[in-house]
């Protein structure tokens, strides 16, 4: 990376190319598109959240006017499948069966149970209500605690509850224990919480002449397309997907949404068909952020050093095993957050419920894992009378430092500088603005892996092709969900060629026209398709120096490219127009398709839990300070100020919009989101019952960026799009602990919540 | 959720064209003003719209009777007029603020947010404080009936077959007359868990007439009259001395359910706290406190 040593285009506060498209509406979102001869697709779902289907009647919706099919399971060719994740290689133990349509029995209220396709939306609706479905309801389970005894009702017929668990075994808790001077123990607890994009899923599919299927949806995971062949039965090679710009993901987009039912109906009627998830059906029956009961127990010297910490971690699948295995394994990774523990012991289950399946969500069970340990390292501090950021100082993770895990940390971990920066901006705890009021300061540190887990051998490819008038264009399989996805790798291919922004051109998200670049998940577009595209702009920038190396007579270590021009050292020069006419003209080629692989291991040992799961992490810390009316209960929070060690910032503004993003949902989550699931059936079914924090909920926010170049992403940068969000909830919760000097262990913290605090404590 | 696709959209030029549709149609149809609450709710019993957002409803006039204010005035307009600065009316405006976003309180109507007859509706406590009322056209001409007897359940008013809200009519208020409203929500733009409009006329130091209107507490926005007679007859530093009091007795009145949104013990406990900040709002503005 030290060719280029000054940069010109990396690391400045630059406008995204697709600012301006999107400011000003052009952008086209999956629902914004349509062909002719189109009809629509509706979902028959799933009136309990647990019953045996006794029969399914469609003739009474086939026999209506204007309706073209009418499917259920018997009509899917391969109905239950192994869901896989855009991942390339298959992991035994983490992978469980989905259903496209509910088949015997439905585990969840809303599941699909049958697709329509009809003229219109209208006639769609009509035919779904013209399918008799006779249910035998059966005894459901809403909690996973319950659901893990043996007597509870199964989801799977005849197979336990409990789809995955994991074990962390370090050093011996019961011997450091026996140091510890003060020992805490805690319950603590996450909620159900919707991505609320403000796009709901959905999409487009078509049959092409030859027969093959195109699907335009809204997905974070093109690389589904590969699931969805082995559902209908045919090649990989017949199915296409693209993804157009995504209206926010957050991990609600990562496992298949709509793509086998558009997949499906445009197969069974050759006609292209949409589908448009309402906000209902987005809210109620779509992945939602896994639950988690915690219980921590943690042992510490009187000067602060903790000597052991042992942890259960509890997550409510949901009605599907879907990517709770991976999640739990983020938590169970995370759990002990980034302090130095000599001896820990973790044990996590994730367990199946009659509630809709829950799914990736930013930070990936990372977060609620923070909440926990973060809370429980205020209750200790608060136990030894320590100062909870001098108690976490002692206690931080360092360079050489060994995770729980097992795994030796290499490089920088900025904690003390991020906590040090937060600080500095809060200030002192400010005075109460009145009498009835109440002033917390809470503090939290975090971490987040950014790529994927490494025993999936992740890669990514990127193509950079030099045009004869000296552009470029880049094709990338990057799905860009809204966090400059795209714009980043446009900044790296400036930065390494020497083209201005406005001449390059990016091609994305597509399986058939782009380098496939994985998922937009785990952090890892700017880790893995960064270093891709970085690989291959390289690889032109060599050819085209070779050639002017030639022409000038001069080495290639003497050339600087900068300003769409070669120099040489003397003051000549050739223009990248120029260069790419004459390496044409000779056969050099001016593209390059590079790929980049992560670091590649194996599945930690069941037993232990040692081994390396993920190639690197991001650190920071957030602070907030909260004001409580002591009479209503009503917490503002009045600022939040956050740092993190991003390695280096590609675009300081877009980390920036990270960081403040991250700090927004983190205050829904604290404070107001929730499902509220009640027997498997969801109490907000609108954003008038689903709260979230609005501009004007949201204080002042500082975003501190530290740049210690050590990531392992293009230019030393590290991933930024999940930990800006893990730390800012439980600073939060700490800061409203602060003030009240009382901590709410439920989630969120309402106005009634804090009532009853408030009188529970006189 | 059922799409919302009704059979017949009808945009009308004169209220009298309205009323017909209406009357011919009867809990069929539904009115359109500026959709907020209908377009969301979609109800699907509704097979016509009848959009009256043509009609020339959309007024704030001050006269010397009193104040009208016509059923299609935006909540932005409402916001805004200059009509709505002085003491007691402000309150109407202030009600406003904590409706939702600026984009809905551009389409959002005063007229809509009475009829949509919400217990929770943000506009009707402090109209009712002033004791604002309704004016009514119908197939049988106008009628007139206080706000505060216009509302007879959760989404359910004394509109009958045929009949629009044209007008509200805000009385000239006494001179010496004060309100303000209060709302908590769990976010600035949330629905409200609960509001409350207190409003006191006071002459030669002496609370002529008091209003507490309460909402989000009850099948309709309340009056709690028993509270409202404690304070009458009351000096200033009288009223200061048993506000507390009073609160205490507002909240008694209530009826609140438990819902998505708030228990009910949090709903009571917060009328009592609004309804005391409100006096005490009111106390500090009229030099009692």
């Amino acid at each position: 990376m030290d060719v280029i040593k000054e940069f010109k285009v990396i690391g400045k506060r630059l406008p995204s190319h697709d600012a301006v498209e999107k400011a000003t509406g052009q952008t086209k979102y999956a629902d914004d598109f349509a062909l002719p001869g189109m009809i629509y697709g509706k979902i028959l779902r799933a009136k309990y959240p647990h019953a045996r289907i006794k029969r399914i009647d469609t003739s009474k919706a086939e026999k209506l006017d204007g309706v073209y099919c009418v499917l259920t399971h018997k009509d899917v060719p391969n109905n239950a499948i192994i869901s896989r994740f855009g991942q390339t290689r298959a992991v035994g133990g983490f992978e469980g069966v989905y259903r496209v349509l509910a088949e015997g029995k439905v585990r969840y209220y809303g599941e699909p149970v049958a697709l329509v396709a009809a003229e219109t939306e209208e006639i769609a609706e009509k035919a779904i209500d013209l399918i008799e479905v006779e249910y035998e309801e059966l005894e459901g389970v809403f909690d996973p605690r319950e659901a893990m005894d043996p007597k509870a009702p199964k989801i799977e017929d005849g197979k336990s509850n409990v789809v995955a668990r994991f074990k962390i075994r370090k050093g011996d808790v019961a011997k450091g224990f026996a140091e510890a001077d003060v020992i805490v123990e805690n319950e603590y607890m996450s909620q159900f919480i919707d991505h609320a994009y403000l796009e709901p899923e959905a999409g487009v599919a078509w049959v092409e002449d030859d027969g093959s299927i195109t699907i335009r949806v809204s997905t974070q995971v093109i690389e589904h397309y590969r699931e969805i062949a082995h559902v209908l039965g045919i090649p990989e090679s017949r199915v296409r997907v693209i993804t157009p710009k995504i209206g926010g993901g957050f991990g609600g987009k990562e496992d298949i949404t709509v793509e086998y039912y558009l997949a499906l109906l445009a197969w069974k009627t050759g006609r292209p068909v949409k589908i448009v998830q309402t906000r209902e059906e987005s809210l109620s029956f779509r992945s939602k952020r896994h639950p988690y009961k915690f219980k921590y127990k943690t042992g510490v010297k009187k000067d602060g050093t903790i000597v052991a910490v042992e942890a259960e971690l509890i997550s409510d699948a949901g009605a599907y095993m879907t990517l709770s295995p991976w999640v739990l394994l983020y938590s169970t990774v995370n759990a002990i957050g980034p302090y130095n523990v000599p001896n820990v012991k973790v044990d996590s289950y994730t367990v199946l419920t009659n509630h809709p399946p829950s799914g990736a969500y930013r930070t990936f069970g990372a977060g609620q894992a923070c909440v926990a340990y973060e809370q429980q390292m205020d209750e200790v501090a608060k136990k030894l009378g320590m100062d909870p950021v001098e108690f976490r100082k002692k206690n931080y993770l360092k360079k050489g430092d060994t995770m729980a895990n097992g795994w030796k940390i290499p490089n920088t971990v900025a904690l003390h500088e991020t906590t040090d920066l937060v600080l500095k901006y809060l200030g002192k705890k400010p005075k109460p603005s009145g009498p009835k009021k109440l002033v917390g300061m809470g503090i939290a540190s975090g971490m987040c892996s950014y790529g994927r887990m490494i025993f999936l051998h992740d890669t990514s490819r990127s193509k950079v092709r030099l045009e004869l008038d000296g552009s470029v264009t880049i094709e990338c399989g990057v799905q860009d969900v809204g966090a400059g996805q795209e714009a980043s790798l446009c900044q790296i291919v400036s930065e390494v060629l020497g083209v201005p922004l406005k001449k390059i051109r990016i091609i994305s998200g597509d399986t058939a026209a782009t380098p496939i670049a994985g998922t937009t998940t785990a952090t890892r577009q700017l880790y893995m398709s960064g270093n891709a595209t970085y690989l291959a702009a390289m690889k032109v920038r060599d050819n085209i120096l070779t050639k002017a190396s030639e022409i000038f007579g001069v080495d290639k270590s003497e050339l600087i490219i900068e300003d769409e021009k070669i120099k040489t050292k003397d003051g000549k020069s050739i223009s990248l127009r120029d260069i790419a006419v004459a390496c044409a003209a000779d056969g050099v080629e001016l593209f390059c398709e590079a790929q980049f692989n992560a670091p590649f291991g194996e599945v930690p040992d069941p037993e232990t839990g040692q081994g390396r799961v993920f190639p690197d992490f991001t650190y920071g810390t957030t602070g907030a300070i909260v004001e409580i009316d002591t009479e209503t209960g009503e917490v503002e929070v009045k600022k939040i100020a956050s740092a993190f060690d991003v390695g280096t910032a590609i675009n300081p503004m877009r980390v920036e919009g990270q960081i403040e993003g991250g700090a927004a949902m983190g205050i829904g989550w604290a404070l107001t989101e929730d499902v509220k699931f009640e027997k498997g059936i969801a109490k907000a079914q609108s954003f008038a019952e689903y709260i979230i924090a609005t501009a004007v909920d949201v204080p002042e926010i500082k975003s501190i960026i530290v740049e210690n170049h050590d990531g392992l992403g293009p230019f030393g940068a590290r991933g930024v799009g999940e930990v800006v969000l893990a730390p800012v909830p439980p600073a939060v919760i700490n800061a409203v602990a602060d003030a009240l000097g009382k901590r709410i262990k439920e989630l969120p913290i309402t106005g009634e919540r804090i009532l009853l605090a408030l009188r529970e404590k006189s | 959720m059922p799409l919302f696709r009704p059979k017949e959209y009808f945009r009308v030029a004169t209220v009298g064209e309205a009323v017909s549709l209406l009357k011919r149609f009867g809990g069929a149809a539904a009115i359109l003003a500026g959709g907020t609450d209908l377009l969301v709710a979609k109800p699907p019993h509704v097979e016509y719209i009848v959009d009256i957002s043509r009609l020339p409803l959309n007024y704030i006039k001050k006269g010397a009777r009193g104040v009208r204010i016509g059923a299609l005035a935006t909540l932005n307009d409402i916001a805004a007029s200059p009509e709505l600065r002085e003491e007691p009316y402000d309150v109407i405006a202030r009600s406003t603020w904590d409706m939702g976003t600026p984009l809905t309180k551009n389409f959002a109507t005063i007229g809509g947010n009475i009829c949509n007859a919400a217990p929770s509706a943000d506009m009707p406590p402090s109209l009712i404080a002033l004791d604002a009322e309704a004016r009514i056209i119908g197939p049988r001409g106008k009628r007139r009936v206080f706000l505060e007897d216009f509302f007879i359940g959760p989404k359910k008013s004394v509109l009958k077959r045929g009949e629009l809200l044209a007008e509200i009519f805000v009385p000239r208020a006494p001179a010496n007359t004060k309100a303000v409203f209060l709302k908590k929500g769990r976010t600035s733009e949330d629905i409200a868990q609960v509001n409350v409009a207190v409003r006191l006329t006071v002459d030669d130091g002496l609370c002529k007439a008091a209003r507490i209107v309460l909402g989000a507490v009850a099948p309709t926005p309340i009056r709690a009259k028993a509270a409202e007679r404690m304070l009458e007859g009351k000096g200033l530093k009288e009223i200061s001395q048993i506000m507390v009091d009073v609160a205490r007795k507002a909240a008694e009145e209530t009826k609140p359910i438990s819902d998505v949104r708030a228990p009910a013990e949090y709903r009571r406990s917060v009328a009592e706290v609004l309804t005391k900040r409100a006096l005490l709002n009111l106390m500090e503005r009229f030099g009692g406190a």
